[in-house]
Parts: C-alpha cells; sequence; structure tokens
C-alpha cells in the first residue's frame, strides 16, 4: 500500500469520527444584538453611520481651519486691539 | 425554497427583525455546521467559535439568499468560507492550524478511537499544506465531496477543483514519502 492509499484509508477511517455539537443559538445572538454588528446588519443604518462620522470630522477640520483664519486676519487688522480699547 | 419550508418563515422573520426566529435556524443546523467545521479546526473553543462566525456571517447576508435553493447548501457555503479564512489567517501567523490531543471530543461508540487517531493523523498531514490544497483534499477526503460540489462549497470553479485537486495530491503525496522516510 502507497502512501496516498494509506492517507485515503485514513481519511475514510476519520470520516466515522464523532465531532462536538456546541449549542451556539445564545452566542450567536448576542454577538448579533452588539452594536458593530447592528450596523453591519442594516447596510443603511452602517453607510449612514460612516457618512455621518466623515460629515462630522469634515466640518470639524473646516471650522479650525476658518477660525484659525479669522483670528490671524482679526489680528493682521488691528481689530483685537481696537475692541480692547473699547472694553471697560 | 417551498412554501412549507421552515426555513422560508425563519429567513423572513428573521430579516423582519425577529431574533427568535434566527435562532430557531441556529439551533436546526448548528450540529451540521459544527461537524462539518470540525473539519477546520480541532480544538474545542476555537470550533465553536467558528460555528458562531458562519451563523453570525449568516445572518448578515441574509438578504443575499434568493430563495431558490436548499438554505443548508447556502448555509454550507458560508461555513466552508469561514473555515477557509480561519485557516488562512493562521497561516498568515504562522500558528498550528488543528487542536491539541486532548481537545478531541469524548465518544463512547466503539472504533471511536481508531477513526479519532485516523482523524488525527488525517489532520496533521493536511494542516502542513497550503490552505487552498487542504480545502480541496478535506473536501474530498474527509467530506467525500464532488468536484461539482466542491467547486459550489469553495467558489472555485470545476476546472480550478480538478487542477487544485491535482496539485494538491501531488504535494500530498510527496509529503507522505517525506513522513515514511522518518
Amino acid at each position: 500500500m502507497n502512501g496516498l492509499e494509506r492517507f485515503e484509508r485514513w481519511a475514510g477511517d476519520a470520516r466515522r469520527e464523532a465531532a462536538p455539537a456546541p449549542d451556539v443559538a445564545f452566542a450567536v445572538l448576542e454577538r448579533l444584538a452588539r452594536p458593530e454588528a447592528a450596523a453591519s446588519r442594516h447596510p443603511a443604518l452602517g453607510a449612514f453611520l460612516s457618512v455621518g462620522s466623515v460629515a462630522a470630522l469634515a466640518a470639524l477640520g473646516f471650522a479650525g481651519l476658518f477660525y484659525g483664519i479669522a483670528v490671524v486676519e482679526w489680528q493682521s487688522l488691528g481689530l483685537d486691539q481696537l475692541i480692547a480699547g473699547w472694553m471697560p | 425554497m417551498e412554501p412549507c419550508d421552515p426555513d422560508a418563515g425563519d429567513v423572513r422573520d428573521s430579516l423582519s427583525g425577529d431574533p427568535e426566529a434566527f435562532a430557531r435556524i441556529v439551533r436546526r443546523y448548528q450540529a451540521e455546521i459544527a461537524r462539518l467545521l470540525w473539519r477546520f479546526a480541532r480544538e474545542r473553543t476555537t470550533h465553536e467559535e467558528l460555528v458562531q462566525d458562519a451563523f453570525v456571517e449568516a445572518y448578515r447576508g441574509l438578504r443575499s439568499f434568493r430563495g431558490t435553493g436548499r438554505f443548508a447548501a447556502w448555509l454550507g457555503r458560508i461555513a466552508v468560507r469561514a473555515g477557509y479564512a480561519f485557516w488562512k489567517r493562521r497561516a498568515r501567523d504562522r500558528l498550528r492550524p488543528w487542536g491539541a490531543a486532548e481537545d478531541l471530543p469524548e465518544s463512547e461508540a466503539s472504533g471511536a478511537s481508531d477513526a479519532r487517531s485516523a482523524a488525527e493523523r488525517v489532520h496533521r498531514l493536511l494542516s502542513e499544506m497550503r490552505p487552498r490544497d487542504r480545502l480541496v483534499l478535506t473536501l474530498q477526503y474527509l467530506e467525500g465531496r464532488t468536484v461539482g460540489e466542491i467547486s459550489d462549497l469553495s467558489g472555485l470553479s470545476r476546472a480550478m477543483v480538478k487542477v487544485q485537486a491535482w496539485r494538491a495530491r501531488a504535494r500530498l503525496k510527496r509529503l507522505l514519502e517525506r513522513e515514511g522516510e522518518r
């Protein structure tokens, strides 16, 4: 009997091996109830969340940029000094 | 699916957000999926996680089930792909893709120890092979699947399955010769 024939015989025996049969229903439902699973279960929600987070980051970036420009401009025109002079 | 098919109603109810309907699907098929995935992971904890992964993936892809074929076959494809992805992760991380002997299940049936030791030998040999070779050989020798079934389960074309099986057998033969020399 060559190597491959021996392997085929072992494989035939291995087919009869008993496999464990865990009860996974509860664990599966628990995993599906997690928020990340809920997002992937509802593609529209997932897309909304991902688009929403990108939009929020972009808005924050633009706000920072505008604030920076406004402060620099404000100071270069001397308006901050002017307003400080009016303040009591 | 047939109108009286219990899967049809449970798939529909699962998609409507009824978790108990999906739990019924899990309970109906978990033994079959666990038996199939025992070919992929032989350590109890990993095996159980893999069975869970297969059902979680099935739930996520439930909308893609068109109801034209058997639900069990569709689920089997997902399980095989989950098992194959597991082997690929293990190969990438260079971990042993099979469990220790003490993790094997107990069985009272006569001849169970022969089957177990044969399975141990087979899995140890196959774990030395590349994931794709191992997939084709596992489905062919341990599951007794035909070329058409392997193609359906793995997503490879029939021609590719034949080529892959031929190459994998040649590599296995060399591996067995090396084993015999030791």
